[in-house]
């Protein structure tokens, strides 16, 4: 996988995007993420902060409830105990006012003598029969610890009938106490049953206000006194920990874990007197309304923020990007065959970088021109050198005929042969041109074979059968001469006069090509001669001026391709036909011009 | 390029669609609480109120609205359908129901189930008998008591205490309401404990909403014991024989209130079966709330636990935290 993506060609927009893209969300998720834990740490701060100030508060209400409960303990022994005889009138009167006073808060009061018997309680009511008050917690607390106000755990009060058939959850107060019964001193215990919805209510209030955060009391040895999920914990179906509590001191403890495997954040501050503790428990992971409103804030900047970069990443990607794809396209429709026109633009290192391309293009150009230009004196070269091949051995037997003829008196026919030369020459130099018309090339044969016919003394027939239309057409000149030559070297010049020796020049057009062709009912050539003849292959016997049919074949195929050149054909005592085949280019100075600049017509 | 472009815009329309949906997150609204209406047989008794207090404490957590509708005696299928078109009518997300008597609650209960999720507390529909003994599930989820075993309960406490013993012994038996499944099924489980233990069962009484019974339990004579399957009649036979405790018969009794609790610690009782209200309020609520977030919950069913209380547990530790819900 990861190599199929490495082998994927990405262009330069958009690696240049991915790697802004990737930049600009990663920044921005880490910016966002930043911010929003630092708000959320904020508001945990908060919260613990207004979670401590409850508590505080929370905290002076219960211990003043729990002082005035106290007092109203201390009033009864100091005021009526231990002023007033409990066998008297005045005293239960006394009692009972007392009672009646604070009987929004308390749920009933009795004194017991020492030995759980009872004395006097408010309201006044049966006591249910089969208590037993000497075993109970609260009074053997008394009788231990003398000197102390005991405070019980929250519980169930069994100790009298109730008319509304109803039980009470009380908190219980019992202190030592000395009394006198009948004038005789002993003592006793009083019990002040608290009414637990006192507490409760206040607890309630509290937790009701929370949202997630929660408030419980325990004592310390941490039994629960409070908690809002108190019937669900008897069930199960709530744990807390406050085993663990019960060792921790005043304070702020995080990342306390919870059965749950919760972190909370505990604030604990112990009730004086009591002994017990109120706990505060504030969630870590919780999230309140405000904070999850928040946490949509941020992720809807967040992907604004984003979504803005993105367009100016496009934008700066474009602006980075696009001169040098520009400069990509120019360089690709370049190499498919283009003009070299470069781009040139956008920063300076791209602008250099594109001049420095079209630089480099241009001297490309220049030295394949160089080359080309090259090449092609080098070939006219060649061609020269191959059409300078032809003439001296020929002048020279000439010149040699002309000779006896003057020699021999016979004045006319050397006129006739030097004015052939004479034509034969002003062909073949043609101005130094190597393109002639077919007329003129014509012409040359002419002269050239009246020459040898008279240095043949007539021994063969010469038969010219031209199309004439074919006159107007180019050739490469000297081409017909050297396929004569061969023709009465090879052909008919060892004939007798008896055998009838001819040579037929053709010529015709077929379609956009010329042929020419020179026929001799010669001696004619082996096959094997034949398939070497047009090539570079010693084996061929030469004569005469010694250049070959390959030089002429080689020449038209420089000047007009491969498709031209020669054909031979022949067959042994029955002679040889060699043709020539050109491509019918109109002689006008424009073609003589192109084809003179050695351009090889492609047509 | 143009592949680029199009690639630039998706994303963009994208993100677009993102920043709209949590724009509209940050400006709606609170879900609205989910409402649940509440519908259990004269419901400011005091045998509801540890239900009623499980209720409240689930639904405080899981921010459900309750809406406890105040009730009389249900009589048939009729008062409890108009009751649950009402609050239907007044826009309920879901049920508790206590089914009423008669044969026809199932239909009426399945048909309201396929509008909005219902569940059974205190007493099941009334199964059909279809041939002979076959009866019939009604599908809907019920979180209650198994009525069959507090019957099987009180008659197997009925026979220990008696050594297995109860020849010769007479016996009066006070149902609940007549066609209600609970009535039948506990009735059942104590018979099948009674079953060969010799004892005679000499009355065998539906309670009704008209008739007090305790004018009817004056006029027997010679009973051993009673017992009494419905918490209503407990407490009337409860404080009948409280000032009688000498001379009654020993009363063992299915009671879900403080009430026959008292009446067990004054002897007006002798053996008391409790169920465990706060849990089925609080189950039921907790169920509903997991079918109103998931919306692919099936609603389970719970059997909720049922304990045997004697005078001498009352004020045990574990006890006092189990009746603390019913305060």
């Amino acid at each position: 996988m990861i190599r199929r993506i490495k082998n994927i060609q990405f262009d330069i927009q958009s690696m240049i995007m991915a790697a802004l893209t990737l930049l600009t969300v990663v920044t921005s998720i880490v910016m966002g993420l930043i911010l929003y834990n630092r708000y959320e740490k904020s508001m945990q701060q908060v919260e613990v902060q207004d979670t401590q100030v409850l508590m505080k508060s929370t905290v002076d209400s219960i211990e003043r409830n729990l002082k005035y409960m106290r007092q109203i303990s201390n009033t009864i022994n100091f005021n009526v105990i231990q002023e007033l005889d409990v066998s008297s009138a005045e005293f239960n009167q006394e009692f009972g006012l007392l009672y009646e006073m604070n009987k929004d808060q308390v749920q009933s009061m009795a004194l017991y003598d020492g030995t759980g018997k009872l004395i006097v309680a408010e309201p006044v009511t049966s006591q249910k029969e089969d208590v037993m008050i000497s075993e109970r917690e609260w009074f053997v607390n008394a009788v231990d610890e003398i000197e102390n106000i005991h405070f019980s755990l929250p519980h169930i009060q069994n100790l009298f009938d109730d008319d509304s058939y109803r039980y009470h959850r009380v908190v219980s107060l019992s202190r030592f106490v000395d009394i006198i019964d009948g004038g005789t001193p002993g003592n006793g215990v009083l019990l002040v049953d608290m009414k637990y919805s006192s507490i409760s209510e206040m607890l309630d209030k509290i937790n009701k206000e929370s949202n997630e955060r929660y408030y419980y009391l325990c004592d310390s040895e941490g039994n629960m006194i409070f908690h809002p999920h108190l019937m669900e914990m008897s069930r199960g179906l709530f744990q807390e920990n406050s085993d663990i509590i019960k060792n921790y001191e005043d304070g702020i403890y995080e990342d306390i874990q919870t059965v749950n495997k919760k972190k909370n954040t505990v604030i604990i501050n112990t009730i004086s007197y009591t002994g017990w503790k109120l706990v505060g428990v504030v969630p870590q992971n919780v999230k309140n309304d405000r904070v999850v409103r928040f946490r949509y804030y941020i992720i809807t900047i967040v992907i604004l923020l984003i979504m803005m970069l993105l367009l100016i990443n496009k934008l700066i990607t474009r602006k980075i990007s696009s001169p040098i794809l520009k400069l990509d396209d120019s360089v690709k429709a370049y190499e498919a065959g283009g003009k070299p026109n470069i781009y040139i633009g956008g920063s300076s290192e791209i602008r250099h970088l594109g001049k420095s391309v079209q630089k480099s293009y241009e001297q490309i150009e220049h030295l394949m021109k160089e080359i080309v230009e090259q090449q092609n004196e080098r070939r006219k070269s060649e061609l020269d050198a191959l059409q300078s091949q032809i003439n001296p051995h020929f002048l020279y037997n000439t010149l040699e005929s002309i000779t006896w003829m003057i020699e021999g008196n016979k004045n006319k026919e050397a006129v006739f042969m030097i004015s052939e030369l004479a034509k034969l020459f002003r062909i073949s130099l043609s101005k130094g041109k190597t393109i002639i018309s077919i007329e003129d090339e014509i012409q040359h044969c002419r002269s050239y074979m009246n020459i040898q016919k008279h240095r043949y003394k007539e021994r063969f027939a010469i038969v010219y059968d031209i199309d004439e239309r074919i006159y107007e057409y180019c050739t490469v000149k000297l081409i017909l001469q050297p396929i004569l030559e061969n023709a009465i070297y090879y052909g008919v010049g060892d004939m007798d006069e008896d055998d009838d020796a001819q040579i037929i020049i053709r010529g015709r057009m077929e379609g956009n090509d010329i042929y020419l062709s020179v026929e001799d009912n010669g001696m004619g050539m082996r096959e094997e001669d034949v398939r070497n003849i047009l090539t570079d292959n010693q084996k061929v016997p030469k004569h005469g001026s010694g250049v070959g049919l390959i030089n002429v074949h080689t020449r038209i195929q420089l000047m007009f391709g491969v498709a031209y050149g020669l054909a031979v054909e022949s067959e042994a005592d029955e002679g040889t036909t060699v043709t020539v085949h050109l491509p019918a280019i109109l002689f006008t100075k424009e073609n003589c011009e192109e084809l003179e600049k050695s351009k090889i017509w492609k047509g | 390029m143009k592949k680029n472009r199009i690639t630039f815009l998706i994303a963009e329309i994208c993100l677009g669609l993102l920043v709209i949906f949590f724009v509209r997150q940050i400006f709606i609204d609170e879900k609205p609480q989910k409402r649940v209406a509440v519908i259990v047989e004269n419901s400011g008794d005091e045998k509801w109120d540890s239900f009623i207090n499980g209720l409240k404490q689930a639904a405080d957590l899981y921010h459900i609205h309750l809406i406890i509708c105040n009730t009389d005696e249900i009589e048939d299928v009729n008062e409890e359908k108009d009751l649950i078109y009402e609050q239907l009518n007044n826009q309920v997300d879901g049920f508790i129901v206590q089914a009423a008597p008669g044969p026809d609650v199932m239909e009426m209960l399945q048909e309201v189930n396929k509008q909005k999720p219902v569940v059974l507390v205190a007493n099941d529909v009334l199964a059909k008998k279809e041939n002979g003994n076959e009866s019939v599930d009604s599908g809907l989820p019920r979180i209650m008591q198994n009525d069959y075993d507090m019957g099987y309960l009180l008659g197997d406490e009925l026979l220990r205490n008696n050594n297995n013993d109860l020849k010769g012994k007479n016996i009066g038996v006070i149902r609940g309401l007549k066609y209600t499944e609970g009535a039948q099924r506990c009735f059942q489980g104590l018979m099948d404990a009674l079953d060969g233990s010799g004892c005679e069962i000499i009355y065998d009484m539906y309670k009704t909403y008209d008739d007090n019974i305790v004018t009817f339990v004056k006029k027997q004579k010679n009973i051993d014991y009673w017992i009494v399957l419905d918490t209503e009649s407990l407490e009337q036979i409860g404080e009948l024989y409280l000032n009688e405790i000498e001379n009654k018969p020993t009363v063992y009794g299915v009671g879900n209130s403080m009430k026959c609790v008292y009446y067990l610690d004054e002897k007006a009782i002798d053996c008391l079966v409790m169920t465990d209200g706060y849990r089925m309020g609080y189950d039921s609520v907790v169920e509903l709330a997991m079918a109103f977030e998931h919306q692919f919950y099936g609603i389970k069913s719970y059997t909720i636990d049922c304990r045997i209380i004697h005078k001498e547990d009352i004020f045990t530790e574990e006890m006092q935290q189990f009746l603390c819900t019913y305060e």
